[in-house]
This record gives C-alpha cells, structure tokens and sequence, in this order.
C-alpha cells in the first residue's frame, strides 16, 4: 500500500510542469543563446560579449571549460549553439559526428607563457632557463599546467617540455589543472612555483597582477589553431555572435590578448 | 461445544512466540487470562484484537466471525469493534484526554462526538481534566482515560491487557470497583490478562491459566484453586498467591 | 554576487525537496515498519549516496539518462531537450543523492512512536491511512522536516554530481557552488568569497534548524 502511494507521488511529480527556466534552449523560443568556450578565451571573450550586448542588446550566456570537456557534452547533447574550441581537432571531431552547420571558422591562433607568481623562487624567460635550473637545483616543489587530455594548452604545454628535455624530470612537480585558466589559477597560487598558461590569460590584469609571464616562441609546440563553429541548433542570436567575432572590433580584443589573429599569421 | 454469544476464541500460531489455545466468554461475563510472564497473555489478546495473526483458527464475537483460517476471513484491527485497554494506556500524546476518546468516536455523527466523549470522561470521574494531555495526567487518571476510549468505540469485546500491573494500591482499590460496576453495566465480554492472581480470583467469572503458550485448565476460580488439573496449575496457582 | 545562481540552487533546493516529501515519507515509514526480510538490504541501498564519491554517482546517472541512453532519448522524445544537462537532469540527480538525507531522519521519526501508540489507533477505529494522517504525521513531522531541511541545505552544497550531469550552463545548472568554483578560475576572488560566506551561513542556519527540531523528535515521545 505505501509502495502504491509512493509511486502516486512519483507520478505526478513528472507532471510538474519542467522547472522554470531562466531561458530555455530552443532558440525558436528566443532565449538568449549558450555558447560554450575554451577556458584559455574567458577575459578576451567576457569583453567583447559585453560590447556585444551594449550594441545589439542581445544577451549570450557563456559556459567555460576545457575544449576537450565542452565537446564530450556537446556530444551528449548540451543545449550549446556556438562552440569555440582551443584545438580545431575537436571541432572537425563534431563536424563529423554532424553535430555542426559547417567546418567552422578560425578564430584565433593561441599562445602560451610560462608565468610565475610574485615571490616565486622560479623566474620567468622564454627560453625556460631558469625553469632548467630550478629543476636542478630542486627549487621546484609544483608546476602547473593544463591537463593534456583535454585540453589544448595542456597538450602543447607537454610539447614544449618534451622539446626541452624537461617533461620527465618535471613528472613528479606537476599538477594538472582541469583547463587551462584552472591551470592558471594553480600557477598563480602558491604551493606552485608557476606553469605554462595561456598567454590570453597571462595578459589578463586579474592575473598579470599577480606575477610575472613570458611568452614561448611558437616554435617550441605546435601551433594552438582555435577554431569556432556553429551547433546545429544555433539559432539566430548566436549566428550573430558568430559572424561579429570576425568583425574588426572583436578582432582588436582578441588582438589585445595576445592572440594571433588568422590572415595576420605569416 | 455449543456457539456462544460472546467471544470464542480458537487460536494456534508461531509468532511472535508459539501458542495453541482456545478460549470463550460469554457477554456479561468477565474471563481472566493468568498466567506467569512470557506465556504468550498478550499475544492471545493480541490475537483476538487482530493485532497478531494467527496460523490457523477461528475467532467469533457477538454473532461475527473475525478470524477464520479455514476460510480466509481475517478483518483488521479497525473493522472489529473491541475496547482494547492497553498495559502502558497507548494514549495519544499529541490529543487532549477529550480528544483521545473522540478519536475512538469515528463511527458516530460528528455533531455527537465531542458530547458523547465528554459523557464519557465524566463517567470516568475525570470532568475537568478534558483538556489535558496524557503528560499532564497522572497513571491512574491516563488509565481511566484509555479505559473510556475503549468503551467509546462501542466494543463488541472488551479486552484489557495488565491493568493492575503499574498501579499503586489506591488506584488498585478503585479500578477493582470501576471493572466490577462496567461488568454489570455491559453486557459484553471481558477479558482480562493478568498475572496477578488475587484481583483475578476476586474479579473474574471464568479464569484460563496459560503458560507457555497453552491453556491449561478453565474453570470459576474457586474451581481451579481447589481441583487444579495437573501439578503445574497448583504450582502457578501456588506462585501467584506470592 | 550571481543572483540567477542562487535563484537557480534555491529553485533546485525547493523542488527536489517537494519531491523527496511524499519519497521520503513514504520510504521512512515503511522502513520503520515493516517487518520484511529484505528490510535491510532496502537500507543499505538507499544509503549508498551518503557514501558514494559524487563523481561515481554523476557517472551512473549520466548512463542512466544521459545522451545515448534510452531514458535520455524517450525524456528527450517527449519534451524536445535533452535530461542531461537540463534542471530536470539535475533535479533527478539532487534527488537520488539526497534521498538518504531525507530518508534517515524520517525513518528514525516514524520508529520513535510507540508501536503501541499505532495499534490503540487501529483498535480505535482508525483505517491504516487515518492512522498514517492522524498519527504518525503528526507525531514524526519535526524529523520528516529535519530531514527535508537537511536535504534542501545539502542541495544548495551539491558539486561533482551536478557538475557531471549538469555542466555549468548559467541559468539552467550552473548553481551557486559551481558559480563560486568558475570564480576562482576567473581570479574573482572577491565573488567568490561573497558566495561561499552566502552559503556557509545559509548551510549554519539549516543545521540550527535541524538541531532544534531533532530536540522536539525528542521531548515528543519522551
């Protein structure tokens, strides 16, 4: 008797009507669109979706996170329209499956940095000389960096070290932040000596203010081709986004951040 | 053994411990169930409550039949009518003393309930205290309570389960003389279970003596006491003069 | 401050904790009375939240309703949007996870009144579901609302389970909790201790009020 009561309960508890929503997902409804982006993007991103909205009053929510973890839930089905990938890898990876309009845009090209937060017994120079010494002299208690499975930063931050003869010894200092402004937030804080964050958010005041950063020449991994591409479900709002990110205003921002911007690569 | 008015009880059964007994009261009679402790008293009553269910058996009451093995019949506590007077009183601690007996009332209009209850407390001797909790109420008022909660239901059966155990010897005195004028009054079976052997000899037409879960002889009190059936019955008779 | 955030962990809050009323009430009590063989094995099963790693959890729910499963499809079939990281995936979710938050001080309530108590109600005329009404309700509300109080607070709490089935899509799963840890990536160190003393106090006043009524559970039947 309590079981038939309870599935009673259970019962019209599904007909609740589905939890009120901020805004839903279907883009038909008019609600503002979610746009998943790579973590290494979030002040260049924040700040051209602000001029977005003060222009054309239209919000865009954000949703942050590694390239690797946002595509696995676009896969699943998350309700995103517009994606920007740290790696066009994963991109084609959904354009395949179908999950996207086109093959998408390039967007940027990224860079990394090693940064060292204030007081660090490391010091930051683009040749990682120190971070050399450092190794030796066993000043290295933590380094940062994202973590390579799914996350571009990460992946290229492995590729230097291994370029420089410094991913093995470094094994047992490393901890591995779950995208890269996690990675960045690990470097900034101690017990970490540094790590090798995005360059974009090593020019970030929040961060720049709390240490010191140099920027890796490009030879030493493989270039970080960020790529952006509309889902399936985008609708209009987001379409707009897509095409004003390729506009001169956003292009400065991204510029400002330390991005290479695409038709500007040699 | 002919169908008596009043209640018949035919029970065996395993649980909670294993019994096999078999018992009757006609109306206006008063049956004490006696019996060292851990013989199975009351679970019987339990029994006879509905409370417990038993394995095989049968048990009628005023023309009903409540429990029947044979047949399947087996109602629920609340579609038997008995007046069950429970040793720790079980009163509802979240009720006034008047709503406690106005609980037992669901049967009668609602208009009625609150006089009839009120009625009843007063035959109690209890008028003035309608309004207390059972907290509020000392042992022998919270059994007075119970008591008029049980005849509120309009019983077919009353059974009463330990009433002098927690008792001092005042409210002793005075539940002896309450049980005896309810025994003229009503015209129903009542049974009692005890293992007090002097209040049920003074009290009780018809005595049973349990032990273990088995009767063991039935008869007037004076009857057992002066031609016990087997040497056991003279011992528990011996013992319950202690 | 992200208010929509809180909105969203509050609204989250209030539903699963309407949901986990009659689950609840209806699991506790049958759990204090029934005399089942397989009443223990009941317990520990629905135990299992309290102590399972919150991401072993959003990994089970997330193949029970996620994208590929066929609970996602039919919820997805029927409504147009997908279970997984929508607020009824997460509300599915809060509630499993909180049904032994629920469960237990309902449970232990229910056991608290006398059985005697219950048997003077049937003997009185009173139907099992009068006495369900009439007495264990009122004799077990203060743990039955100690123990939604209890689930709500740990609702407001929940992370790796809603992160996993969720995501953080501001305005549909991303609560207060996952707001504070998207703070600290964003080196918004100021917002985020804004939140986290939020819900510290928030989470202190849930246990005075658990407290207070676990006092009542026990002046009741005293």
């Amino acid at each position: 008797m309590k079981i038939r009561r309870a599935l009673a309960c259970l019962l019209l508890a599904g007909l609740l009507p589905p939890g009120s929503r901020a805004a839903g997902p279907n883009p038909a409804a008019g609600a503002s669109p979610i746009v998943a982006a790579a973590a290494d993007v979030r002040f260049a991103l924040d700040e051209i979706v602000a001029r977005f909205q003060a222009e054309t009053r239209k919000n865009i929510r954000i949703s942050y996170g590694s390239s690797g973890e946002l595509t696995r839930q676009i896969e699943q089905g998350a309700p995103f329209e517009m994606f920007l990938a740290a790696d066009e890898s994963y991109v084609f990876r959904l354009a395949d499956a179908g999950r996207t309009r086109d093959r998408g845009t390039l967007y940027a090209i990224g860079r990394l940095a090693i940064f060292v937060p204030r007081g660090s017994a490391l010091r930051a120079d683009a040749e990682l000389r120190d971070l050399r010494a450092a190794l030796a002299e066993g000043r290295i208690v933590r380094f940062a960096i994202a973590n390579p499975e799914h996350a571009p930063y990460g992946r290229a931050a492995e590729q230097v070290l291994r370029s420089q003869g410094l991913w093995e010894p470094l094994q047992p200092f490393l901890v591995l932040g779950e995208n890269a402004s996690q990675a960045a937030q690990f470097a900034s804080a101690g017990p970490a000596q540094g790590g090798l964050i995005p360059w974009s958010l090593a020019l970030a005041p929040a961060v720049s203010a709390l240490g010191e950063s140099a920027l890796l020449p490009e030879a030493m991994h493989e270039p970080l081709r960020q790529r952006m591409v509309l889902l399936k479900s985008a609708g209009k709002d987001a379409s707009a986004f897509y095409a004003y990110l390729q506009q001169p205003a956003a292009r400065d921002i991204l510029k400002r951040f330390g991005f290479l911007l695409p038709d500007e690569t040699p | 053994m002919g169908e008596r008015e009043g209640l018949d009880v035919r029970v065996r059964g395993e649980q909670p411990f294993a019994f096999d007994a078999a018992f009757g009261c006609g109306t206006a009679e008063m049956l004490a169930i006696v019996g060292p402790s851990g013989s199975g008293k009351s679970t019987l009553l339990r029994c006879v409550a509905g409370l417990v269910t038993p394995r095989a058996g049968r048990i009628g009451c005023g023309g009903e039949v409540w429990f029947d093995a044979a047949s399947g019949v087996d109602l629920p506590p609340h579609r038997r009518r008995v007046g069950f007077v429970f040793q720790s009183y079980a009163l509802f601690p979240h009720r006034t003393a008047l709503g406690n007996v106005a609980m037992a009332l669901g049967h009668a209009p609602v208009a009625e309930r609150d006089e009839r209850a009120r009625r009843l407390l007063a035959k109690m001797h209890l008028e003035g205290l309608e309004q207390r909790r059972p907290a509020e109420l000392s042992g022998g008022e919270q059994q007075r309570v119970a008591l008029a909660r049980a005849l509120a239901r309009e019983p077919k059966a009353m059974l009463l389960d330990e009433p002098f155990a927690a008792v001092d010897r005042a409210t002793r005195k005075a539940l002896f003389r309450e049980l005896a004028s309810l025994r003229h009054e009503l015209s129903l079976p009542i049974v009692l279970v005890t293992h007090d052997l002097d209040e049920a000899e003074r009290l009780a037409d018809q005595m049973c003596i349990l032990d273990c879960g088995r009767v063991l002889q039935t008869g007037a009190p004076r009857e057992i006491r002066e031609h016990p059936a087997s040497a056991q019955v003279a011992g528990l008779v011996d013992a319950g003069d202690d | 401050m992200d208010r929509s955030a809180l909105a969203l962990s509050f609204r989250l809050g209030a539903f699963t904790v309407l949901l986990l009323l009659p689950i609840g009430v209806a699991l506790g009590r049958w759990l204090a009375f029934t005399r089942l063989r397989g009443k223990g094995g009941a317990e520990v099963a629905l135990s299992l939240p309290l102590v399972l790693p919150p991401t072993v959890l959003g990994y089970y729910l997330l193949l029970a309703f996620g994208g590929g499963s066929a609970l996602g499809r039919g919820f997805e079939a029927i409504f147009g949007h997908t279970l997984a990281f929508s607020f009824e995936g997460l509300l599915a979710a809060s509630v499993i996870a909180n049904l032994p938050f629920a469960i237990q001080p309902m449970q232990r309530s229910f056991e608290g009144i006398a059985p005697e108590i219950r048997e003077a109600a049937a003997c009185s005329g009173l139907s099992p579901w009068q006495v369900l009404g009439r007495i264990d309700l009122p004799l077990a509300w203060p743990g039955i609302a100690g123990g939604l109080v209890l689930a709500f607070a740990h609702t407001l709490g929940e992370f790796g389970v809603v992160l996993m089935v969720g995501g953080s899509i501001p305005g549909e799963t991303r609560t207060a909790s996952i707001v504070i840890y998207d703070r600290v990536q964003a080196f918004d160190t100021a917002g985020a201790g804004a939140m986290s003393a939020l819900l510290l106090v928030l989470s202190i006043v849930a246990l005075g009020v658990v407290q207070l009524l676990s006092s009542r559970v026990g002046r009741r039947h005293g």
